[in-house]
């Protein structure tokens, strides 16, 4: 699918019109390069009622960065009530961040806001995993004896390694690819075989 | 520059004191002034070596690439199969990125700095081509389970070490512990069966 204009949700509020355009700011020049001027404008507001929401370009950054990890635990939760099993989550949920994780991609690495925030992001990401792991030992979907903190930090590394590979070389096809690597290599060895084996790991033919 | 051995001197002096300065002080903490000053040498002599601070780093992170290779040659001399050398390879660079300023500096500036744009691409490839030619080694040697796509493996294996490396200087973490996991699962549709008791997942002690 070629690069077109990212669909925007509806802009509700001044809030949101401004980590919208904050978001895009970020993605383009990174956080160190990205201006409160340059947000200012996208978001057609002044620079006095942004500063009535955030009290510096830091707070915007890690605004933007909590909205996207709002939006991707709603997408879990979506995920959930759609019945599917902890593992078919799981594998759904890395296909699904792989929409929108360019701007967080930017603001951790690249060009990194500070290591307070990365730490507090990357003990999400580890949570979510570690949780529906937990959820997968609970409802029988494991293997026995799967040491599922391990397998969190691990899996957490393996998703990271295969979005930075596909932003440093510009590959955003090969991402899906390599995601079902991912889970062909890891679901086999902790899935149960008979729950491997009607677990899909490639892509959701819709967007979740 | 009369005598070229004094500038390479001078050229090392100036990308070992930007490790160390980075190391402390981060890259965009890091003036060339404070790099001139360390070594005692002046602005117009570093810049017959760098013409800029990007360039500095750019020298840094290739010490940090020469490790790979160095630490690829020392295994490679030990004897063991190519699968455990890989195995070994990975786990080392891993504990570097914690222990070696040269690997922890040359990780950061690669993931964290805009030489990400510029360098992480052909580091990524290049990583990808040496995990790719010690697994072509491991299938030769009969170490691997014929019929796996030993392409697709290869990216698996980098992607793991790289989101390792990356994880460890942004959020902490041990990277080796990740790698650990990652070699232990793997090796289950890795490795030949008669093999896989021979190798070691774990990093070495030591």
């Amino acid at each position: 699918m070629p690069p077109g204009p990212r669909t925007i949700p509806r802009v509700s509020t001044t809030r949101d019109g401004l980590l919208t355009a904050a978001a895009a700011a970020f993605d383009r020049d990174g956080y160190v390069r990205a201006t409160i001027d340059d947000v200012c404008d996208r978001a057609g507001v002044t620079k006095g009622a942004l500063y009535g929401h955030f009290s510096s370009k830091k707070a915007l950054a890690v605004a933007v960065l909590d909205r996207q990890a709002r939006e991707w635990a709603e997408t879990r939760d979506r995920l959930q009530r759609a019945n599917r099993g902890p593992l078919q989550v799981l594998v759904d949920l890395g296909y699904a961040v792989n929409q929108d994780r360019a701007v967080v991609q930017r603001l951790l690495f690249q060009a990194p806001i500070s290591d307070d925030v990365a730490e507090r992001q990357v003990g999400q990401w580890t949570a979510t995993v570690r949780d529906l792991l937990r959820s997968a030992a609970f409802q029988g979907e494991l293997r026995p004896g799967v040491d599922v903190d391990a397998c969190a930090d691990a899996v957490v590394a393996a998703l990271v390694g295969v979005h930075l590979m596909s932003l440093a070389v510009e590959d955003p096809a090969g991402v899906a690819r390599q995601l079902s690597g991912v889970w062909r290599t890891w679901l086999p060895t902790i899935a149960r075989p008979e729950v491997y084996a009607a677990l899909r790991v490639t892509p959701p033919r819709r967007r979740v | 520059m009369n005598d070229p051995a004094q500038g390479a001197r001078t050229r090392a002096g100036l990308v070992a004191a930007s490790i160390e300065l980075f190391d402390r002080h981060g890259y965009e903490g890091t003036s060339l002034d404070a790099v001139c000053r360390s070594i005692s040498v002046t602005k117009g002599a570093l810049y017959r070596h760098f013409p800029s601070k990007q360039a500095l780093a750019v020298a840094v992170v290739e010490e940090h690439f020469r490790r790979w290779h160095e630490v690829r040659a020392e295994f490679e001399g030990t004897g063991t199969g190519p699968l455990q050398t890989l195995i070994d390879l990975t786990h080392r660079m891993g504990a570097l990125t914690r222990t070696d300023r040269t690997v922890r500096v040359g990780v950061r500036l690669l993931f964290t700095s805009e030489l990400f744009e510029l360098l992480a691409g052909v580091h990524f490839v290049s990583l990808v081509v040496m995990v790719r030619d010690l697994l072509g080694q491991a299938v030769a040697a009969g170490e691997v389970r014929p019929g796996l796509d030993t392409r697709e493996e290869a990216d698996g294996i980098a992607a793991a070490v790289i989101g390792s490396q990356a994880l460890a200087v942004i959020a902490g973490g041990d990277p080796v512990d990740r790698l650990a996991t990652m070699w232990r699962h793997r090796l289950e549709h890795l490795a030949v069966p008669a093999h896989r008791p021979h190798l070691r997942a774990t990093a070495l002690v030591g």
